[in-house]
């Protein structure tokens, strides 16, 4: 085993929760998309609402763990030292973990209650996808200002504040500040909206892009030896095409919940332009992949950068312009376009990111110095999870599309149309090739943890042996 | 409004429009890393593509000057990211080389 820092220790925890969590996330997800064939199934016992949430709640969580493993990963290896406040970060942990397990148990056993300001803060806020009651909110903000702490204590302290890291104590700032607004609400539905939109869209869709695009710079260097000058130049190239578009991208959501009209001009025109950084991480992608001939000392870390630049593009450019301008997005909005596009989107740009990480965490941990980590397992995952996403992404497409024309353009959006397009087969039987994708992605995902556990063992036990 | 089918059409010119931008830029990059003409030459078809989805997104009734405009001024955008952000990438590697060969990368772990 290499020599690791105590805050890679620290990672390798964050990782390992992130990894079941993803497993957590794929099991409810599976019982929610075979409610859709049989609605009867677990009614009243585990509601299709309950595993949604749980679903995309378990999904969150463990792509923000996976990316605070990356952050504790790299730190040390940036500033050259421990990082500062070590075992707070350690008891943030713990902590971060019993309250993830507390609020799942209570979200299982509890599920509802009544419209109150108990059930506010011990049951579920009820606000889609930030579903955690007020005591876990303010859990999470003291877990992010420990971590938070732990970044910038260390940059000061180790002397070297790179532009790596700069740009990282900005946007974890960004992130952690956002959270907040996701707990403000008020009886005025649309101002309510405006503010949860706040924490979900730029979270997404500008906060995390950049803290991937840190994890990104920090993993090109690792993985592929690119010099820091580049990765440096790109970041501040990919922060500004990314808050620059993303910030006000935000209007997308603005289009229908009573906000003012001019966020359809605002909202259409920077949603148009959203795709082109993905554009750019696409020649980005090809130029290294190009000039390396695709070839490192760790393989599965390479490929899965290049699935986050083109699956970024495609899941988030591509998935998400069909639907964006204003005069389309009146009729495909809450149809299955909108999952298709959430599927593709948060597993090419953040699920593709948390691999890499782990992977390379995994070589550090295996085969620090050799030989090159491959194994025939990583490469069946990861041709099983791009098939079954596009599978499954393709499924919600068409059911998508059908509910377009059946429910909204031919129905006119009345609740006759909506059951019709509930009904019709084009919307039916797609439901029946999600879940069998979704089947295969779990298998994909059992291979996936089969191909970390066992991955350059061979290669620590060779370089373990040497030395006697 | 928009009619029956219309929408669908709309929504896969959205569709053959971004896709285009993106195996534009695809080919592109990868015929200039390769140099190879062939590539090269192919990735016009998708921006040809890209070009007719814009267009066809344009000539439709439902959208007026200002989202023409825009989305006019989004397909030439597109048109020319992949050939400027090579240009960016050439230049910034090309500085690097030198001091990129004077230091020796370890292609193991941490050692960057």
């Amino acid at each position: 085993m290499g020599k690791l820092y105590e805050s890679q220790k620290l990672a390798l925890w964050y990782f390992t929760v992130a990894i079941v969590l993803f497993g957590a996330q794929l099991l409810f997800g599976l019982l929610a998309a075979y409610q859709y064939l049989n609605p009867d199934f677990l009614y009243g016992v585990l509601d299709f609402s309950i595993n949604r949430m749980l679903h995309i709640n378990a999904m969150v969580v463990w792509l923000i763990m996976g990316f605070i493993g990356g952050v504790y990963w790299f730190l040390p290896i940036e500033t050259g030292r421990e990082v500062v406040g070590i075992k707070l970060g350690k008891i943030a942990f713990f902590v971060l973990v019993a309250a993830v397990a507390v609020v799942v148990l209570v979200y299982l056993l509890v599920q509802t209650g009544k419209g109150d300001y108990f059930t506010l803060w011990f049951i579920t806020e009820g606000r889609e996808y930030i579903e955690a009651p007020r005591w876990a909110d303010w859990g999470i903000v003291a877990v992010v200002l420990v971590f938070y702490f732990n970044v910038v204590a260390t940059a000061f302290k180790s002397g070297k504040i790179t532009g790596i890291l700069g740009v990282l104590m900005i946007d974890l700032l960004a992130l952690a500040g956002l959270y907040l607004a996701g707990m403000y609400f008020t009886p005025n539905i649309s101002v309510d909206q405006f503010w949860w939109w706040w924490v979900v869209h730029l979270w997404v869709e500008a906060t995390w892009e950049v803290l991937v695009g840190v994890l990104m710079a920090w993993s090109l260097m690792a993985v592929l030896g690119t010099p820091r000058k580049i990765v440096e130049a790109w970041l501040y190239l990919e922060v500004f095409l990314v808050f620059g578009t993303g910030i006000l991208g935000l209007g997308h959501h603005y289009f229908w919940i009573g906000t003012p009209e001019y966020w359809l001009g605002i909202g259409g025109f920077f949603s148009a332009l959203e795709p082109i950084p993905l554009v750019a991480m696409v020649v980005h992608a090809i130029y290294d992949a190009g000039s390396h001939k695709l070839k490192a000392a760790n393989k599965p870390a390479l490929f899965w950068i290049m699935a986050q630049a083109f699956g970024n593009f495609v899941g988030a450019g591509m998935w998400g312009f069909m639907h964006t301008l204003p005069q389309i997005n009146l009729y495909s909005h809450g149809t299955q376009i909108t999952p298709a596009h959430g599927h593709l989107a948060f597993f090419g740009a953040y699920v593709a990111a948390n691999l890499t990480l782990m992977y390379i965490a995994i070589q550090g941990v295996r085969a620090p110095e050799g030989p090159a980590l491959d194994s025939r397992a990583w490469k069946l995952a990861y041709v099983g999870f791009a098939i079954t996403i596009f599978g499954m992404v393709g499924a919600l497409t068409v059911a998508g599309f059908a509910q377009i024309f059946v429910e909204r353009a031919v129905g006119g959006a009345t609740w006759s149309a909506y059951i019709a397009g509930q009904e019709h087969p084009w919307v039916r039987e797609p439901m029946y090739w999600r879940f069998g994708f979704g089947v295969l992605f779990l298998l994909s995902y059992v291979i996936l943890v089969y191909d970390m556990l066992t991955i350059g063992k061979k290669a620590a036990t060779v370089t373990e042996v040497k030395p006697a | 409004m928009i009619q029956g089918a219309e929408i669908l059409y709309l929504i896969g010119a959205g569709l053959v429009f971004i896709t285009g931008a993106g195996l534009y830029a695809l080919l592109y990059a990868y015929g200039k890393i390769k140099a190879n003409v062939l590539l090269q030459r192919s990735s016009y078809i998708f921006a040809v593509l890209m070009l007719l989805g814009v267009f066809y997104i344009v000539q439709h009734p439902a959208f007026d000057t200002f989202w023409k405009g825009l989305l006019l001024v989004c397909g030439f955008t597109y048109l020319f990211i992949p050939k400027s952000m090579l240009w960016v990438m050439e230049r910034v590697h090309a500085k690097e080389e030198e001091e990129r060969k004077k230091e020796k990368h370890n292609p193991f772990y941490m050692n960057y």
